[in-house]
């Protein structure tokens, strides 16, 4: 015979901050019941079953815990300098918030401390592992089909334009289409097989961790992307046309609010057999023009410096010839670039970023072969994946 | 994400894929050329990633040299600067001499070199390289070597003898020299040309080998493979795995490997 229901209780949710703020309800697995953009004399009541309920201060990252009684009344009130929470009858005032750690419940301390770190470092090692040891296997599962389905994806289309499909004489720029269609693809399946390896693991993070709502740092002073920008490349001979990688680093300080600058593109390149070595890195100006729970928005524009040098392999024919001399290169590359930052976890961040750019003065080499390089004044829309990391 | 749906997420992130691209231009400088070879004996050709077509021609005076340069450039005339920045060299060292494609660092990845056609003397020894490219070789009677990673081979000539090596691609060689000729992956089809008689020894990783003899007296054969079917006026077999059979002395090798694949030895028609 089922157990009876206790009566519910109620919370009240109240703004005296000038211009209010949006709060968000989670219940005590951390779920969020209701996100309520609560402003001044705009007052919310929700009647919910008894138990413990946090609200979170999205504006200035606080959060209150609040237990929820049969038949009584909490409330919660978004002042201007932090929150208040009253419980029940009896009037119970709770410090005030503003940035400090994260209140914890009761489930996110039954969970093994181990999995913090054993949950992550499984699902690199292989995708959806963590997930599985976080008794989430359907979730597992589905991320190593989908990293195994993307994977193979990939390898099917980089073998599309390639071998003895392009070996033919006279075959120039007529399969330029289909080549380029072929390298689109790759391009979209190991971007999105590296966005979902990332996502897997913050994830695996997240859920061992207790973190289901995570709250950007917006505040840090130093950000870590690692990114692979990528643009589908014109060739001189066959096939016509390529898949051009660029991965890099970039390490920006957030020196106002919102607005970052610093070092963007950093990289070493080696072309075919280590005859040319490209090296690369640039100044960024990026500033973030919308933040919304999850999500960032920013746009950024700077320019990269490549410099390349290559030593020639030395002539056979004749014997006694000299080594042919060392050779420079170099490129500046403006570009404009729009950003999308989703969050998993709270430091960590996966990277969606398009950009425009141009080299000037001479070629920009991309990773991989020799072959891979942008003439000089050739207009190039690329598109970066990566991870963002903040501190 | 609440404000933005995964579905819009994905939308978005399939058409910018689907835009990144660069913008440029395509040149093209033809080239024509001829090499004295008067003392010269044997020629390495590397092209660079060009399709190979040497033809032996008894008309011919020199090296005889026909093909382009294909470029990519931000504008028309960039492209057009980029194909003529390239050459090719021609350098000789006794009676050995070489013709290479040398790009500068500045024009690399931008300048590709497609050889339209190559005629010489037939008596010359040639020595053919390049990265991704077929290679054709026609009436050339001396002796012929061939490295490539990826394109097809066919060769009718190589009396001095013919040695291949392929990464990716078929082989096709009807001669009457000596054969040493090996495929990762593709089929090879060797046939002995003349009066037969001369040694074939073949490799293929993946794919099967057919070989056609013009006479299977003296006959050393060493085969394996999956199916191996072997029917010459001396020796009939079908079997598997592995067969070895010498006729008469045993001074003709016709050693044949396919681990993957089948192989057959019949007698060409009269």
């Amino acid at each position: 015979m089922p157990a009876p229901l206790a009566p519910p209780g109620t919370l009240e949710l109240a703004g005296t901050r000038v211009g209010g703020g949006p709060v968000v309800v989670r219940d005590a697995a951390g779920d969020a019941i209701a996100t309520i953009d609560l402003r001044p004399g705009n007052d919310v009541a929700l009647t919910l079953p008894p138990g413990v309920y946090s609200v979170e201060d999205s504006a200035q990252g606080g959060r209150l815990t609040l237990s929820v009684e049969p038949g009584k009344v909490s409330r919660f009130e978004l002042r201007p300098d932090g929150a208040r929470g009253v419980v029940g009858e009896g009037p119970r005032a709770l410090p005030p918030v503003g940035p400090q750690p994260a209140t914890a419940t009761s489930s996110a301390t039954a969970r093994p401390r181990w999995k913090r770190v054993g949950a992550p470092l499984l699902s690199a090692g292989l995708p959806g592992l963590g997930q599985m040891v976080n008794r989430q296997p359907g979730k597992g599962v589905g991320f190593l089909l989908g990293a195994l389905a993307l994977g193979v994806g990939a390898a099917v289309m980089m073998g599309t334009s390639g071998g003895t499909d392009v070996s033919s004489k006279g075959l120039g720029s007529n399969s330029f289409g289909t080549e380029a269609m072929g390298a689109v693809g790759y391009g979209l399946l190991s971007g999105g097989l590296q966005m979902l390896y990332a996502a897997q693991i913050m994830d695996a993070y997240a859920t061992a961790a207790g973190v289901s709502g995570p709250r950007p740092r917006s505040k840090h002073r130093v950000s870590l992307d690692l990114t692979r920008m990528a643009t589908i490349g014109l060739r001189p001979g066959d096939p016509a046309a390529g898949f051009f990688p660029d991965w890099s680093l970039s390490v920006l300080g957030q020196v106002a609010r919102r607005f970052s600058v610093g070092a963007g593109d950093l990289s070493i390149k080696q072309g075919r057999g280590f005859e040319r070595t490209s090296i690369q890195g640039g100044l960024r100006l990026h500033y973030r023009f919308l933040e919304r729970d999850r999500v960032w928005l920013g746009a950024a524009a700077g320019v990269i410096l490549q410099g390349s040098f290559s030593r020639p392999a030395p002539l056979r024919i004749p014997e006694d010839a000299p080594a042919p001399a060392s050779e420079g290169s170099f490129a500046a590359v403006p570009y404009a670039q729009l950003d999308l930052r989703f969050f998993i976890v709270d430091r960590w961040s996966l990277n969606l970023i398009p950009r425009v750019s141009a080299p000037l003065a001479g070629p920009r080499f991309f990773n991989g072969p020799g072959d891979r390089a942008v003439p000089s004044g050739a207009a190039t829309l690329e598109l970066g994946t990566g991870v963002g990391v903040y501190f | 994400m609440r404000g933005i749906s995964s579905r819009t997420f994905a939308a978005g992130l399939s058409a910018l894929s689907l835009g990144a691209c660069v913008f440029g231009y395509r040149g093209e400088v033809l080239v024509s050329a001829s090499y004295p070879v008067a003392d010269i004996s044997a020629v390495r050709v590397d092209l660079g990633a060009s399709p190979l077509t040497i033809i032996g021609d008894e008309l011919a005076p020199g090296l005889e040299l026909s093909g382009a340069w294909h470029s990519i450039g931000g504008n028309a005339a960039g492209a057009r600067e980029l194909a003529a920045s390239s050459s090719l060299q021609w350098s000789v060292d006794g009676s050995f001499a070489e013709l290479r494609a040398v790009v500068p660092l500045a024009a690399e990845g931008q300048v590709d070199f497609e050889l339209e056609e190559l005629r010489l003397p037939p008596g010359l020894d040639v020595e053919l390289r390049t990265t991704l490219g077929d290679i054709d070789v026609i009436a050339v009677q001396g002796n012929i070597s061939a490295d490539l990673d990826v394109g097809h081979v066919h060769i009718e000539g190589g009396a001095g003898g013919v040695a291949v090596r392929t990464g990716d691609g078929n082989l096709e060689i009807v001669s009457t020299g000596n054969i040493d000729a090996t495929t990762r992956n593709g089929g090879a089809k060797i046939w002995q040309d003349g009066a037969g008689g001369n040694d074939i020894i073949v490799e293929v990783a993946r794919g099967d080998i057919e070989i056609r003899l013009r006479s299977d007296a003296n006959l050393d054969l060493v085969l394996r493979g999956a199916e191996l079917r072997v029917q010459t006026g001396t020796v009939s077999t079908v079997t598997r795995g592995e067969f070895s059979r010498q006729v008469g002395a045993g001074s003709v090798k016709v050693w044949a490997e396919a681990p993957g694949g089948n192989i057959s030895v019949s007698l060409l028609g009269p």
